[in-house]
């Protein structure tokens, strides 16, 4: 599985300017939703999974990133968005930082295993300070959509 | 009682959650060894993950069933070892949502 298999190249937001949790899941659906791979009708449906998974624990997992992530009926496949956040966003995250990478996904009910093999994925190169390191410099979507292949075909590895 | 160097405490554990170690059995298991004084490892075949990293605990991909190795070491260790097995054998206290 590759970042590209999934990650929805027109939803990528390179300069998410939000005050809070909420608005960055909100302005992420938007965006999913203006590229065409979540419904209109299910747009607030879906933000609301969302903010509920947020409320068992914050996706915010440290070192300035979230994966927000839950599980829809609307979508067929695993499907999810980028977003980078140059001036932080507070995302209750377990280190207490604000998060400056977002990755966003939603996944069929159905398939837990594309769901641990999504995260896997993304955990991967996330470990990667190289990655982590130009994503935050990114000017524009088609810098992260040639960072993203970039990563997918292992060319910023240490 | 533990002045003795020994090498590390290792206990097998089955993933017994039916959505398998997603975000939140792993946020739990790297909240609770967090603070504690030892160094704790989760085992999946020649994969070893820092149990304090949900990163690294993610990349284990470990689906319902998967058998994995909990590896503690240092100061603490039994006791810690004690709860992280008791977290699997809980199913990680959390519901079938993601």
């Amino acid at each position: 599985m590759k970042l590209s298999d999934f990650v929805v190249a027109d939803s990528i937001l390179h300069d998410l300017q939000v005050g809070s949790k909420e608005e960055a899941i909100r302005a992420m659906v938007a965006s999913m939703k203006a590229a065409g791979s979540v419904s209109a009708e299910e747009e607030e449906s879906i933000v609301n999974k969302l903010l509920e998974r947020e409320k068992l624990g914050s996706t915010g997992i440290g070192n300035g990133v979230a994966v927000p992530h839950t599980k829809h009926p609307s979508v067929d496949d695993l499907v999810a968005t980028v977003a980078i956040a140059k001036e932080g966003v507070e995302f209750e995250s377990l280190d207490g930082g604000p998060v400056y990478i977002l990755f966003l996904l939603i996944s069929p009910p159905d398939r837990s295993g594309d769901h641990l093999r999504g995260l896997e994925n993304i955990s991967r190169h996330l470990r990667n300070q190289k990655f982590c390191s130009f994503l935050r410099q990114a000017r524009n979507r088609e810098d992260i959509v040639e960072l993203l292949r970039e990563a997918d075909n292992n060319e910023l590895d240490d | 009682m533990y002045g003795i160097m020994t090498g590390p405490l290792r206990q097998n554990v089955t993933v017994n959650h039916e959505q398998g170690m997603h975000m939140i059995p792993c946020s739990r298991i790297a909240q609770l060894v967090r603070d504690a004084a030892c160094e704790v490892r989760i085992i999946r075949d020649d994969q070893t993950a820092d149990a304090r990293n949900i990163l690294d605990l993610l990349m284990l991909k470990a689906e319902a069933g998967t058998s994995l190795v909990v590896e503690s070491e240092g100061d603490g260790a039994e006791l810690i070892l004690a709860k992280v097995v008791k977290l699997f054998d809980d199913g990680f206290e959390v519901d079938s949502e993601s």
